[in-house]
């Protein structure tokens, strides 16, 4: 079952992510790597942050990681989370990709048990046919 | 190093403000109210409208300066700027007005802003894109919020809850210490008729039983929703001394960003996360001022939210970076007594949100003489506008003498 309601936004498939979407189909978190400096990136661009160059991969992920901070949403402020609140929001650091940090939702795990350091690992969620999004489980 | 060539070389003339009230109150449209604070500053100014040449304003100030000008029967425009991003400009279009009349392109400058979320939606609603030209959110997302609005983070408080609590992690920082900058704004307020929360005080237990927004973030840690309009006038300082006001004169203006903060939050350095990203503006405004930390008397400090207060006073030094926690514990921040009495108005917590231009006006009133918590014998004010939210900017503003 999805974290969130229907009406919840869902992510558009565009050229620059559609390789990302494609992985998240078949469950593999996929973050973009500079070919040229070797740095990782993510929110998804088009150019590299630190040597500006176009080239990159798409590198695999184990998916594992701690939480570098999160907030538990009380106020709702889109109609779709109206009956979810309060539900947490946590940004992820992955273990194995430079210092990406990753926005995401920590399943399973009450707002009191919310803790920064927190380890977690992937698992995924099937939101629509096309989009199939990454959420995280303690471990 | 070379004294900055503007030390002292501009004013502020004259202020104008609108009724402020809750956001969806106003009985006049946001461009009427636009165009009323922007005569008054200039009434205050003892100047005529025909006198403005230059008009500065921030991204998503829905009052045009074309309209305004023409309503107005302000004459010939020589200089037009338009600050990017939202409350972090409320220091840059100061900045920008005294460019330009120290340079000679403008004489007369008018900063405005105009602000009526209860006609142009709530930003505390979810929405994409930034400042006032922000929209609702479809049901599909492209771009970066594709990764965000599925997570639900959606909202500012939601965003700036995610850095106070990584402040709250490394240092020891508590929702109590938020809760100080809440409590001395609302005292202040009480003594502000014009402030919204005029006769609503806050007390601690108050902010700490308040409803959770976005945890650590409760009600009171959030800026208020409101409708109004301010307005300033900027001459020489030369041309300010034949003013019918005695002048406020601008010692120092600083704006920019830290080197690797952006738009992108997620790929910020890690040491701008417990930071208000303004440790570069700081430095740069105290230089040109001449004045360091232990010479501010009385602060007005933006708030989008509290914990982005705590870290704006690390940035500027009035003490050591993660000690602003038991810096602000025991009055500090409260007037009279507290050794740095900030949003002496009540600030945009409780006296009202016109995207911060309206700290400036108070900055301008202490120096005047004229504030509802006046700190005796103020001499200079700072002001800073929105925390992190580069490019930022920072006042240092100094009483006539």
């Amino acid at each position: 079952m999805p974290y969130f309601p229907e009406g919840m936004p869902v992510p558009v498939v565009e050229p620059l992510t559609e390789p990302y979407w494609a992985a998240a189909r078949d469950h593999r978190l996929v973050i973009q790597r500079c070919t040229a400096c070797g740095t990782y990136r993510h929110l998804p661009h088009s150019l590299c942050g630190n040597c500006q160059s176009a080239d990159y991969e798409w590198s695999e992920s184990a998916g594992r990681g701690t939480v570098y901070t999160y907030t538990v949403v009380g106020h709702p402020v889109h109609d779709a989370t109206n009956d979810v609140v309060p539900y947490n929001v946590a940004i992820v650091e992955l273990d194995d990709c430079g210092r990406v940090l990753v926005p995401t939702n920590i399943v399973d795990c009450a707002p009191e048990a919310m803790e920064v350091g927190m380890p977690v690992v992937v698992e995924w969620d099937a939101i629509t046919d096309e989009i199939t999004f990454p959420r995280f489980r303690r471990v | 190093m070379t004294t900055w060539p503007l030390r002292d070389r501009t004013s502020i003339v004259g202020i104008g403000e609108t009724e402020y009230t809750k956001a969806g109150r106003a009985t006049r449209t946001e461009f009427e109210l636009a165009c009323e604070a922007v005569r008054l500053a200039v009434e205050d100014a003892g100047l005529a409208l025909s006198d403005v040449d230059g008009l500065s304003i921030y991204s998503g100030e829905r009052s045009e300066p074309t309209s305004v000008a023409q309503t107005l029967g302000i004459g010939d425009l020589r200089f037009v700027s338009l600050y990017p991003g939202g409350g972090n400009s409320a220091c840059a279009v100061v900045h920008h007005a005294a460019m330009a009349v120290a340079s000679g392109s403008a004489d007369v400058v008018v900063c405005y802003r105009s602000i009526c979320q209860g006609q142009f939606g709530r930003f505390g609603r979810a929405r994409v894109g930034s400042g006032t030209a922000r929209g609702p959110v479809g049901n599909s997302v492209g771009g970066p919020p594709a990764f965000t609005m599925p997570v639900g983070l959606m909202s500012a408080a939601q965003n700036y809850a995610l850095e106070a609590r990584r402040h709250m992690y490394e240092y020891g920082t508590t929702t109590q210490h938020f809760g100080a900058i809440s409590v001395a704004a609302y005292a202040h307020a009480q003594r502000n008729p014009r402030a919204v929360m005029y006769g609503r005080p806050l007390t601690m237990e108050d902010h700490e039983n308040a409803r959770l927004i976005a945890d650590p973030y409760r009600l009171f840690d959030c800026c208020q929703e409101s409708d109004g309009a301010c307005a300033l006038v900027v001459v020489s300082t030369e041309r300010a001394r034949d003013l019918r006001r005695d002048p406020v004169s601008i010692a120092g203006a600083a704006e920019g960003l830290v080197g690797g903060d952006g738009g992108d939050r997620l790929r910020r350095p890690r040491e701008l996360w417990t930071s208000a990203g303004l440790a570069g503006v700081a430095a740069d405004l105290y230089a040109r001022a001449g004045v360091g930390p232990k010479d501010i008397d009385v602060a007005q400090l933006y708030e989008n939210f509290t914990g982005q207060v705590l870290m704006t006073i690390e940035d500027f030094g009035f003490c050591d970076r993660g000690e602003g926690g038991p810096f602000v514990e025991g009055g500090t921040l409260e007037w009279p007594n507290g050794a740095l009495p900030i949003n002496t108005a009540g600030g945009n917590l409780a006296e009202a949100y016109i995207h911060g231009l309206s700290l400036v006006h108070e900055g301008v009133r202490q120096l005047r003489g004229d504030s509802t918590c006046q700190v005796d014998g103020a001499e200079h004010c700072l002001v800073v506008a929105g925390p992190s939210a580069p490019p930022s900017s920072a006042l240092v503003l100094r009483r006539y003498r």
